[in-house]
């Protein structure tokens, strides 16, 4: 039986290597205005930055004046250790109707189910009321850069956007994971000066007692808010702050007590967290670890704003109403990580996260990354429902 | 006001300072040319015995008038620490001396001793005086980071063997107080470095066995045992640094990038173990800790000391006898101890030869592997007077 030529492309886009660090997107940007032409959608391309291309896609609405949709995805995807992998992750071999490849699941699935449900929404002859607008963005795995430059760039408010679709993450049960708010990034160094001397000695106010310190704070908070979590069904993982301790250095020989010791956290904040409240509480912990500690921020996102998963808002009740049509059981939570949404939230553009895989396993950023080929097929029919309705949302 | 010319012993003592031998790179061909220089002007036949490549032990012998008596060994080590020069109130290699302080990585560990030697042998040559036994005056290289490129292996070769060591002197520590400190032994030194992997994963989940709860668990154990053993010192005024076992975490690394729960972090450790403890069951301990940190955790040990060797302090021993009455005939206060570091000497006293760690530096702060490291210049004459009598009374053993 032949393939379905949705899931070919796919895998052909998958092929298309735009692994971190340093992307060559310049393939994909040839591929995506050829599929955009074949599609018959106007497309653009620019750059925000030196080699991080924005692409845009566009299919006018019957209403060009009214506030547009945005359906968007990123190029690129995250490194893999090819030795821990079955198959060659750019290979997208097809093993029992699983497609292997880095990316297939975040996310150029989704890219290609938006495309794929576009055409068949055009060639079926329809029309929608709002323009819609497919927006592929670089560099999202790497921090956003691109797109927190994009949307202060005039083709951005060009584009009118009233709402958005981005990413989400797959789920082993039956449940879609809709994502109405994410918590904020913080990557915090923190930094122990301390008396140096010979390794032989008793010193006191080393660095090597203060990191100790602050490790034990950081990590008994991070066990705190792993038994609330676990203590209390009605949260996800995205309404907690979680912290890992992710880097650490200092010190030169053996033999030497060093002057300053260093630790990394990667801090995820809830949106529900006061980040005052919060950032005083590091400085509590760092400054009770004893003299001469610092922190400083590598990165501090403020994403707090939450899209409404109130029924009286419009977007909301379309997306969800669409997916009620189609039986499907949907999970409301905030996202765990960073994606583009934040940037778009962070302008008051209400944004949803949906990556449309149920019983999958959870394999973004993992080894043998894979998704089913039916699994996608399906999602093009759940973006067939979810897109007209939300193009088709009267003025308000 | 001028200046009042400066001791030439003095002089070539700033000169040794500012050759620049810190670790990880020494510059060991300037200092080994200036050794010969030195050995020159003693009129004393130098000579260099490769130990690795680039890596010489440079040795200057005034034969005795009985060369085949064992001879006695002035050793002390050519390199230094490194240096955080934003720290310094002098460049730490330019050897300034302030109010007759000489600022200078090296300055107490251990290029005063070097010159110390030297200026008490030309002193004596200059005097006429001749000793039955043979002096070897002794430069090692890469002391500070375990002694493989230098005594560590040279105490193995026939060179050494050749030298027909009866005694050795080598480096010790400064004191604040009257006494000069006297090392017969010393702690065994283990770099230990803990190895602890986990499962990687995204920086924004909460995942089981991670690298870094078992780090967290292993500096905790580490880190109280160490606050025991202060506690102990603290509490027993009887006690020195060389009787209690000191722990220090010294380097820590991991991670890949913000993001990224890493699969391993280690931390690495510098234990010094006194020559009371029983060695085997100290591992037991340091397995146990591990072993509760969590799965997979790995130990390595670069440098793991186990000789327990110590240098007779009684008076019925000959060269002990002869150090500690030099001594007492310059009404010196001496304080005998075990060496709370490690040094060259252990390798020494693995041969079975005695050797004892001094450095003539009373009235003077700990600063060895600290910022702005100084020895007074006073101090620094006096000390060569003080081998000017401990040198003659060690070649003149019977
Ligand atoms: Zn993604
Ligand atoms: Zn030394």
């Amino acid at each position: 039986m032949g393939e379905d030529s949705a899931v070919s492309l796919f895998r052909e886009y998958l092929r298309i290597k735009t692994v971190q660090p340093d992307v060559d997107y310049s393939k994909s940007v040839a591929f995506l205005q050829r599929v955009a032409k074949d599609i018959g959608l106007q497309f653009k391309s620019f750059e925000v930055a030196p080699k991080k291309p924005i692409c845009i896609m566009t299919w006018e609405g019957l209403e060009p004046s009214l506030p547009s949709i945005l359906l968007s995805s990123h190029i690129d995807v995250v490194p893999v250790f090819p030795e821990h992998w079955r198959v060659d992750p750019f290979s997208a071999e097809k093993i029992d109707g699983n497609i292997y490849a880095r990316g297939s699941q975040d996310m150029k699935c989704v890219s290609i189910q938006y495309m794929e449900a576009i055409r068949r929404i055009k060639s079926s002859g329809k029309r929608l009321l709002r323009t819609l607008h497919l927006v592929f963005t670089s560099d999202e795995e790497i921090g956003s850069t691109p797109q927190s430059l994009f949307v202060h760039h005039d083709e951005f408010k060009k584009l009118n956007v009233g709402f958005a679709l981005d990413e989400g993450i797959a789920n082993p049960g039956e449940e879609f994971r809709v994502f109405y708010g994410e918590r904020s990034i913080w990557w915090v160094r923190v930094e122990c000066q301390g008396q140096p001397g010979h390794g032989s000695q008793f010193i006191e106010n080393t660095a090597a007692q203060k990191i100790q310190k602050v490790i034990n704070r950081f990590l008994s908070f991070r066990d705190e808010e792993e038994k609330r979590l676990k203590s209390d069904e009605s949260l996800s993982l995205g309404h907690v702050t979680t912290v890992n301790m992710t880097m650490m250095d200092g010190g030169i020989q053996f033999n030497v007590v060093p002057a300053q010791l260093s630790v990394g956290f990667d801090i995820r904040v809830s949106p529900y967290v006061d980040l005052d409240e919060f950032e005083k509480q590091i400085a509590t912990w760092c400054h009770q670890a004893g003299p001469d500690v610092s922190y400083t921020f590598v990165v501090k996102g403020c994403h707090q704003e939450l899209t409404s998963i109130d029924k009286s808002d419009p977007w909301w009740s379309a997306f969800h109403r669409s997916c009620l049509n189609m039986d499907l059981k949907i999970q409301t939570e905030i996202f765990p990580a960073g994606t583009d949404s934040r940037f778009i939230r962070k302008c008051g553009i209400p944004a949803i996260g949906f990556s449309p895989m149920n019983y999958t396993p959870i394999l973004l950023h993992d080894h043998n990354e894979y998704l089913n080929e039916d699994i996608f097929l399906r999602g093009i029919e759940i973006y067939q429902e979810i897109i007209p309705a939300l193009a088709n949302v009267q003025r308000f | 006001m001028a200046e009042l010319k400066e001791d030439p012993a003095v002089t070539n003592f700033r000169k040794y300072l500012r050759i620049n031998t810190v670790q990880p790179n020494p510059n060991y061909a300037e200092a080994s040319s200036y050794f010969k220089s030195l050995a020159a002007e003693l009129e004393l036949p130098y000579k260099t015995v490769q130990v690795v490549s680039g890596k010489d032990m440079c040795i200057i012998t005034w034969t005795g008038q009985q060369p085949n008596l064992s001879s006695v060994l002035l050793y002390s080590h050519i390199d230094v620490v490194p240096v955080f020069p934003e720290h310094w109130r002098v460049d730490p290699f330019s050897a300034e001396k302030i109010d007759g302080n000489i600022y200078a990585r090296g300055s107490q560990d251990m290029k005063c001793v070097g010159i110390q030697y030297i200026e008490a042998i030309r002193r004596l040559k200059k005097e006429g005086r001749k000793f039955q036994r043979t002096i070897h005056i002794m430069f090692g290289p890469d002391e500070e980071i375990g002694g493989m490129g230098g005594m560590g292996t040279f105490y193995k070769m026939d060179e050494f063997k050749q030298l027909n060591i009866g005694f050795a002197l080598d480096e010790g520590i400064a004191n604040p107080e009257e006494a000069f400190r006297v090392f017969y032994g010393e702690r065994n030194c283990w770099w230990c470095t803990v190895i602890c992997p986990g499962d990687p994963g995204h920086g924004s989940a909460i995942l089981k066995n991670t690298a870094a709860e078992k780090f967290n668990k292993v500096i905790n154990s580490f880190l109280s045992f160490r606050r025991e053993q202060e506690e102990r010192l603290e509490s027993n005024p009887n006690l020195t640094l060389g009787d209690v076992t000191t722990v220090n975490l010294t380097m820590v690394e991991g991670g890949v990038q913000m993001n990224v729960i890493p699969a391993e972090m280690k931390a690495s450790f510098d234990i010094r173990i006194p020559p009371t403890v029983n060695l085997e069951e100290f591992e037991k301990k340091i397995n146990m800790w591990c072993k509760e940190a969590g799965e997979g955790i790995r130990i390595v040990y670069p440098v793991r000391g186990m000789s327990q060797d110590i240098t007779s302090i009684s008076s019925e021993d000959k060269w002990w006898a002869a150090f500690s009455s030099a001594c007492s005939n310059q009404n010196m206060k001496i304080q005998t101890e075990i060496f709370p570091a490690a040094t060259d000497s252990r390798f020494v006293r693995s041969c079975g030869i005695p050797a004892i760690g001094f450095s003539p530096m009373n009235y003077t702060p700990i600063l060895l592997h600290d910022h702005n490291e100084y020895l007074n210049e006073d101090i620094f004459l006096r000390g060569i007077e003080i081998y000017q009598e401990i040198i003659p009374a060690l070649a003149n053993v019977q």
